[in-house]
């Protein structure tokens, strides 16, 4: 299970990607039991910025070997320019027989932004969708879209969508881990948890939004370690 | 792991006696699956009424054992999905994937 846990921590990004305008943050702490998290961000030219966010099914060295075939490919593109849809349709078929006979799936979500033209254009293949808390609005709204989990069929197609983003407004994407998270009664973290917090926390540094996450995870739970590995990546246009 | 088993004609029905299906137990599950196909089984019908909660270990286990039905020319089926249940289906669009049904009785009219 170390192995496991060296080798997914050893493929998480140690740094942001500078592009002016941007923010962005990302962290994963890992449960005793070792789950397949696996974020990344990465540029592709002086404008686009891709942001994914991914979980490997299962706890073992297997999973944490997929994570790294699928940021090999994932990196083995950047700058091919190619849409979100076609970048999960891709893995899908060259991880679909990998995933098979390893028992395994993986939920992905995945976004390009361009800030050029403000525009984020996304993918899912059934990973948890991402929060987005609008710098003028309150609350928060998700951003989803239609696609199955990677593993399941050779080929897939998957939607992709858009939305324009404007200065202040913040993006959490995040693994199930977050609301899967359990207190002494059995009640979970939930999603409406999440974006009460996200609402109140959307000006602070990203990095301090990341904490107070933690921090409330483990106030909820009431224990000083997590039950699943939890990853949390929050983007802010400045 | 608790599991009721049962045959009706050539298909077999496995009910889930747990509140959780996750990495705690999924392996137990796997093995179970693993051993009616070996055993000749094709057509396995899964009845959820007890699971409160799954995770993605409990989610890997049924797809493996819907792919490995599905290429032993069989079929593996759900039913009686509880809330949490239904939502982690719908997030992972796995409900588009296994033909899913309220009860039993209506699983097996579907063979």
């Amino acid at each position: 299970m170390e192995i496991a846990q060296q080798i997914q921590m050893s493929l998480l990004p140690d740094a942001a990607p500078d592009i002016p305008g941007v923010e962005i943050s990302g962290r994963c702490i890992s449960a005793a039991h070792v789950g397949g998290d696996y974020y990344d961000y990465f540029c592709c030219g002086e404008h686009r910025c891709d942001i994914l966010i991914a979980d490997v099914s299962g706890h073992s060295v297997g999973a944490a070997l997929i994570m790294a075939e699928v940021r090999t490919l994932l990196r083995a593109q950047i700058g091919a320019a190619r849409s979100t849809s076609t970048i999960l349709q891709d893995i899908n078929s060259q991880l679909y027989e990998d995933l098979t006979r390893a028992e395994l799936f993986i939920t992905m979500f995945y976004a390009g932004y361009n800030a050029a033209t403000g525009r984020l254009s996304y993918s899912n293949a059934g990973h948890n969708p991402p929060l987005v808390c609008r710098s003028g609005g309150d609350g928060c709204s998700e951003l989803d879209a239609e696609g199955l989990i990677i593993g399941v069929k050779p080929a897939v197609l998957f939607e992709e969508r858009e939305i324009e983003l404007q200065r202040g407004d913040v993006l959490l994407l995040y693994t199930d881990g977050l609301i899967e998270a359990m207190n002494g009664d059995g009640e979970m973290f939930g999603t409406d948890r999440v974006c009460r917090q996200l609402s109140q926390v959307r000006l602070l540094p990203t990095a301090e939004i990341i904490d107070s996450f933690y921090r409330s995870l483990y106030e909820f739970t009431g224990s000083s370690s997590l039950q699943d590995d939890v990853s949390l990546v929050v983007v802010r246009l400045a | 792991m608790n599991i009721k088993h049962e045959i009706q004609g050539e298909i077999r029905i496995i009910s889930l006696r747990e509140e959780r299906l996750d990495a705690h137990n999924s392996d137990l599950l796997k093995s179970e699956l693993n051993s009616l196909f070996e055993s000749g089984a094709k057509n396995i019908v899964i009845d959820l009424k007890e699971v409160r909660f799954i995770d993605s270990s409990g989610l890997g286990v049924l797809v493996s054992g819907f792919k490995n039905a599905s290429a032993r020319q069989g079929s593996l089926t759900l039913c009686s999905l509880q809330n949490q249940v239904r939502s982690m289906f719908e997030l992972t669009r796995l409900h588009r994937v296994f033909d899913i049904y309220t009860t039993i009785d209506e699983a097996l009219e579907h063979f």
